[in-house]
C-alpha cells in the first residue's frame, strides 16, 4: 500500500509537469486566439466578439487560398517523387547509398534564411521563369522532400519484403505487386509525410517572405507578418494568425483521429 | 526483390536527385559564388573580393556572433532542462493520453511566426501582462528583452530537442536498469549512475540540434528582438543585408558561414546521438 | 509433377560463400528437404530455385526447361514463407484469389478453386476472415491454400513451421506431407529441425556453410553419415578418433585403435592401414554386454561416471580408458542403471560408422 501511494505521487508530479509544459507550448497559440476573440467598444472597454474573423474574410481569404494551393501542389509533387525514391532506398542495395541519402537530406540542415536567399539569387540569375507561383512550388518541393523521404522510408521499413515476394511468387508482375500489395500497406505511412509537408509548407514564412519581395505574391503567413509590422496587435491580425493555426490544428487532429501517431513516431515524435 | 539490378533504383531516384541538384546544390553553389562578389555586383558585372569574409572574421561581427550564439545556446540549455524531464516522463511514466501530449508537441512545428507573435502580443504595452509593470517603459524593455526571446526560441526548438532525448531514452535497455535495482541501487542512484550516463550522447545531440535549429530562427528575433538583438542576430542580418541594404555579397557570405556552421553542428549531433535525425 | 534440377549453384556476398557449387535434384512428385543449421545456405538455395535471388553461377531447370532467367512470377511456383505473408489488407478469400486474378481466371473459377483449396487444408468457411483474426496455425494453413490455388508446378516451403508452437508443428508437418502426397506436387522443403525432416521427407540434402554435405534418405543419413558434420548434426554421436590398426579387405572389417580403446568394426575400403579415422558411434547403438559375453572380441571395459534419467531414456556418461562416451539405454533396461555411478561395465562398440578424420 505504501508503494502504491509513492507511485501515485510520482504520477501526479508527472502529469502536472507535462501539463505545465504543454501549457507553455500552447501559450502563444492561446494568447493569439484570445486576442482574436475580442473587440474594442466605443467606450474603450473590450468584450468577447468574433467580429474580427468576419472583418478579415474578404482580404485574407485569397491569401489562405494561395497558401493552400501551394501546399497541395507541393504535396502532390513531393509524393510522386518521394515514394519511388524511398522505395529505391529501402529495397535496393547499391554502392554510395548512404552518401546519396545524406546528400538528399542536405536541405533540411541549412538554415531557412540561407536557403531562401540562395533561391532568390538563383531565381533572378538563372531560373527567371520561377519568379512567380512556380518559384514557391520549386522551393517547397525541394525544401520538404526530405520530410516525405523520411516518413516513406519508415513506412516501407514497416512493410516486410516477404509480402512483395509472396505476391511475385503467386504470379503478380511488378506493377500489380506495387499497386495491390505495397501501396495499400504503405499508404498510412505516406500519409504521415503528407501531413507534415502540409503543415510545414502551409505555414512556411521565411522563403515566402523573400519570394514575396521578389514576386509580389503574398502567402498567408507573410500577410500576417506584414500586418504585424504595419498595425501591431489588432484583433483582426490575431484572427488571421488564429485562422492559420486553426486550419493546421484541424488537419492534424483529423489525421490523428483517423490514422493515429503510429507513423509519426520515428520521424518527429517519440 | 532484393536483387542487385543497378538501373532500377537509379531510375526511381532520378527525379529526387534532379530536384536536389537543381534546386539545392545549384542555388547553394550560386550563393557561395555570390559571397565572393562585392555588394550587388553579382547581378551585373561581378567584382570579385574576399572583403565580405574579411569583414565577418573581423571584430565588426564579433558581437553579432556573441549575441546569436549566446541566445541560441541559452535556449538550448532551457530546452534540455525542460525537455529532459518531459521526455523521461513521456517515455517512462505516462500511459494514458500519450497521444494527446504527442499532438501538443507538434504545435510549435506550425510556425515560428506564431510563437513570436504570441509573445510579442503578451509583452506589448497595453497587452495582457501590462498590469505587471507600472510604466510603459518597463514593458518595452521586457518585450525587447533577452529572457522572452530565449523562451520563445526554446519553445520553437522544443520538439526537436525532446525527440532526440526521447529516442535516446527509448534506446536504453530496461533490463540494465533493472539489474542495477536488483543489485541494490535505489531509484535515484540507478538514475544518476546508470540511466543518465547512457543518455549523455542523446543529451548532447539534443543540445546541438536545438542550436542547429535555433540558427535558422528568423521570425522570433525579427519580431521580438528589438533594436539591439534583431539587428544583431545573424539570420536577420542576412535578410537585412540583402533586402534593405542591397548588399548581396555580404548577405551571401553571412549565409554561407551560417549554413556551414549549422551543417557541422547537425553532423556532430548526428554522430553524438547516433542517428536521431530530425 | 515436375522435376527440378539446380545445377552447381553458387552465390557469394562479398567474400562470403552463401552457397557454393550446390547441386540439387527433386524428382517428379518427390518430397525433398534441405536440412541444416542457420546460415548454412538452405534458404538461399531455395530462393534461387524460386527466382527471388539471382545465383552468381549455375542454372535451374524445371523439367528440362531452363528457368534461371525467369522472374518468380513466371515460374509457376508456390512459395510459403517462414513468416506468414498473408496480405493484411485483404480477407482470406481475396488472398486466395490473388494468384488466380494474376492469371486472369474467371470469377466462377476463382470461387470454385477457393472452395477446393480451403477444403484441402480443412479451413472451409473461413473465406471472410481477416488475417489478423487467424491464429498462427490457421494462418499458415490459409497460406498453403493460397499457393495451392494457382496449381503450381513446384512447391517451395521455407521453414514454414518455425514460428508455430511445438504441438501444432507436429500435426501440421504431417498435414503438409499428406497434402503433398494427395496433390502429387514436387516439394522442396527447408528446415533446421532434423526430426521434422526425417518425419516427412523422401530424400534429404544436408547443408553446412553453403556446401551440400550429403544427400540421402533418412535411413541412409542416419546409419551412414559420410562427413563429420552430418555425423554430428543428425542424431547424437560419440566421436572417437584414432588409426586403423588392422584391416581385412576380404571381409571389410578391422580394428581401430583410438584413445585407449580398440574397436572392432566394419571398415570401408577407402581407409587403409595406418589411416587416421574417426569412429562415430551413436549412444543408442552401444550395447552393454551381459556377463556371459564380457570376454568376447571387441568388448571394451568402462566405468560409469554419471547416470541421468530422462524419462524414456537413461543416459550414461562412461569412462572407457580415458575416453568419455555417452550411452543411451531405452526400454526396461534403463531402470537397471539409475544410480549406477562408479559401476564397472563392458561395452560392445561394433555398431559404428567410420569416416576420415578431419
Amino acid at each position: 500500500m505504501k508503494a502504491s501511494s509513492a507511485e501515485r505521487v510520482k504520477d501526479v508530479i508527472s502529469y502536472t509537469y507535462v501539463l505545465l509544459i504543454s501549457g507553455l507550448l500552447l501559450l502563444p497559440f492561446t494568447v493569439i486566439l484570445m486576442r482574436s476573440l475580442t473587440a474594442t467598444l466605443p467606450d474603450g472597454s473590450t468584450t468577447f466578439s468574433i467580429k474580427a474573423y468576419f472583418d478579415i474574410i474578404a482580404s485574407f481569404w485569397p491569401k489562405v487560398y494561395l497558401s493552400l494551393s501551394i501546399a497541395i501542389t507541393t504535396i502532390i509533387i513531393d509524393t510522386a517523387i518521394g515514394v519511388p525514391a524511398a522505395y529505391a532506398l529501402v529495397r535496393y542495395n547499391f554502392r554510395g547509398k548512404k552518401t546519396l541519402f545524406t546528400m538528399l537530406n542536405g536541405v533540411w540542415y541549412v538554415p531557412g534564411i540561407c536557403y531562401a536567399l540562395s533561391l532568390i539569387i538563383t531565381y533572378y540569375f538563372l531560373y527567371k521563369w520561377f519568379l512567380g507561383y512556380w518559384g514557391f512550388i520549386a522551393a517547397y518541393t525541394c525544401g520538404f522532400l526530405m520530410l516525405m523521404l523520411m516518413t516513406c522510408i519508415v513506412a516501407f521499413r514497416y512493410v516486410d519484403p516477404c509480402y512483395e515476394e509472396s505476391a511475385t511468387c503467386l504470379g503478380a508482375g511488378r506493377f500489380a505487386t506495387f499497386f495491390k500489395v505495397t501501396l495499400p500497406m504503405v499508404g498510412p505511412g505516406v500519409s504521415a509525410g503528407i501531413l507534415l509537408t502540409f503543415v510545414l509548407s502551409f505555414n512556411e514564412f521565411i522563403t515566402a517572405l523573400l519570394l514575396n519581395l521578389a514576386t509580389r505574391l503574398q502567402t498567408a503567413p507573410v500577410r500576417v507578418y506584414a500586418d504585424i509590422t504595419r498595425a501591431r496587435v489588432l484583433p483582426s491580425i490575431s484572427a488571421e494568425a488564429a485562422v492559420l493555426q486553426l486550419i493546421s490544428l484541424a488537419v492534424v487532429l483529423v489525421y490523428l483521429k483517423v490514422v493515429g501517431t503510429k507513423y509519426l513516431r520515428g520521424v518527429v515524435l517519440i | 526483390m532484393t536483387t542487385n539490378e543497378r538501373l532500377k533504383p537509379l531510375a526511381l531516384l532520378t527525379p529526387a536527385i534532379a530536384l536536389e541538384v537543381g534546386l539545392f546544390f545549384v542555388p547553394v553553389g550560386i550563393l557561395a559564388i555570390a559571397s565572393l562578389t562585392f555588394r550587388d555586383s553579382f547581378f551585373f558585372t561581378p567584382v570579385w573580393t574576399l572583403s565580405n569574409y574579411a569583414n565577418i572574421f573581423s571584430n565588426a561581427y564579433a558581437f553579432d556572433f556573441e549575441i546569436t550564439f549566446g541566445l541560441i545556446t541559452l535556449a538550448a540549455f532551457l530546452d534540455l532542462m525542460l525537455g529532459f524531464p518531459f521526455a523521461y516522463i513521456m517515455t517512462r511514466r505516462i500511459r494514458k493520453y500519450q497521444d494527446v501530449f504527442r499532438a501538443i508537441m507538434l504545435v510549435p512545428l506550425f510556425g515560428e511566426l506564431y510563437i513570436a507573435y504570441g509573445f510579442y502580443y503578451l509583452f506589448f504595452p497595453g497587452g495582457p501582462l501590462s498590469f505587471l509593470f507600472a510604466s510603459g517603459v518597463e514593458m518595452f524593455r521586457a518585450l525587447y528583452s533577452l529572457p522572452a526571446a530565449v523562451i520563445a526560441l526554446a519553445i520553437y526548438t522544443f520538439p526537436f530537442s525532446v525527440y532526440n532525448i526521447g529516442i535516446s531514452l527509448q534506446g536504453i535497455d530496461r533490463s540494465i536498469e533493472e539489474s542495477a535495482r536488483c543489485l541494490g541501487a535505489g531509484s535515484i542512484r540507478t538514475f544518476v549512475n546508470v540511466t543518465l550516463p547512457m543518455c549523455i550522447p542523446g543529451i548532447i545531440g539534443a543540445w546541438l540540434v536545438s542550436i542547429g535549429w535555433g540558427l535558422g530562427a528568423f521570425a522570433i528575433p525579427i519580431l521580438m528582438g528589438g533594436a539591439v538583438v534583431a539587428e544583431r542576430m545573424l539570420s536577420v542580418e542576412v535578410y537585412s543585408m540583402a533586402l534593405l541594404r542591397m548588399d548581396f555579397g555580404m548577405a551571401s557570405a553571412i549565409g554561407v558561414i551560417l549554413a556551414v556552421i549549422a551543417v557541422i553542428i547537425f553532423y556532430v549531433s548526428l554522430k553524438a546521438s547516433r542517428g536521431a535525425l530530425i | 509433377m515436375t522435376r527440378v534440377v539446380a545445377k552447381d549453384i553458387s552465390k557469394l556476398y562479398g567474400a562470403t560463400k552463401a552457397v557454393y557449387r550446390a547441386h540439387l535434384e527433386a524428382k517428379d512428385s518427390e518430397f525433398v528437404t534441405i536440412l541444416g543449421p542457420s546460415g548454412c545456405g538452405k534458404s538461399t538455395t531455395l530462393r534461387i530455385i524460386a527466382g527471388l535471388i539471382r545465383a552468381d553461377e549455375g542454372r535451374v531447370y524445371f523439367d528440362d526447361k531452363d528457368v534461371t532467367d525467369l522472374s518468380p512470377n513466371r515460374r509457376n511456383i508456390g512459395f510459403v514463407f517462414q513468416r506468414v505473408a498473408l496480405f493484411p489488407h485483404m480477407n482470406v478469400r481475396k488472398n486466395i484469389a490473388f494468384g488466380l486474378k494474376a492469371r486472369h481466371c474467371s470469377d466462377e473459377e476463382i470461387a470454385r478453386k477457393t472452395k477446393e483449396v480451403l477444403s484441402i487444408v480443412q479451413m472451409e468457411g473461413y473465406e471472410h476472415r481477416a488475417p489478423s483474426q487467424l491464429s498462427g496455425g490457421q494462418a499458415q494453413r490459409i497460406e498453403i491454400a493460397r499457393v495451392l490455388a494457382t496449381d503450381p508446378d513446384v512447391l517451395l516451403f521455407d521453414e514454414p513451421l518455425s514460428n508455430i508452437d511445438a504441438k501444432l508443428r507436429d500435426e501440421l508437418k504431417f498435414e503438409i506431407r499428406k497434402i503433398q502426397r494427395e496433390t502429387g506436387k514436387t516439394m522442396i522443403y527447408v528446415t533446421h529441425d532434423q526430426g521434422e525432416a526425417f518425419a516427412i521427407s523422401d530424400r534429404i540434402y544436408v547443408m553446412s556453410q553453403g556446401i551440400v554435405e550429403q544427400v540421402g534418405t533418412p535411413t541412409e543419413l542416419y546409419t551412414d553419415p559420410s562427413t563429420p558434420f552430418v555425423a554430428s548434426f543428425i542424431g547424437q554421436n560419440n566421436f572417437v578418433t584414432g588409426t586403423v590398426k588392422t584391416a581385412d579387405p576380404a571381409s571389410d572389417t578391422g580394428t581401430i585403435l583410438a584413445g585407449g580403446i580398440e574397436i572392432h568394426t566394419h571398415i570401408p575400403h577407402e581407409h587403409a592401414l595406418g589411416d587416421k579415422v574417426t569412429a562415430c558411434i551413436r549412444p543408442e547403438d552401444i550395447e552393454i554386454l551381459p556377463e556371459a559375453r564380457q570376454g568376447s572380441k571387441g568388448a571394451t571395459r568402462a566405468r560409469i561416471v554419471e547416470s541421468i534419467f530422462l524419462g524414456n531414456t537413461t543416459r550414461l556418461h562412461v569412462d572407457a580408458n580415458g575416453t568419455i562416451l555417452k550411452v543411451d539405454l531405452r526400454g526396461p533396461e534403463r531402470f537397471s542403471y539409475l544410480n549406477a555411478a562408479g559401476k564397472d561395465i563392458t561395452l560392445d562398440l561394433k555398431k559404428c560408422s567410420v569416416i576420415r578424420a578431419e
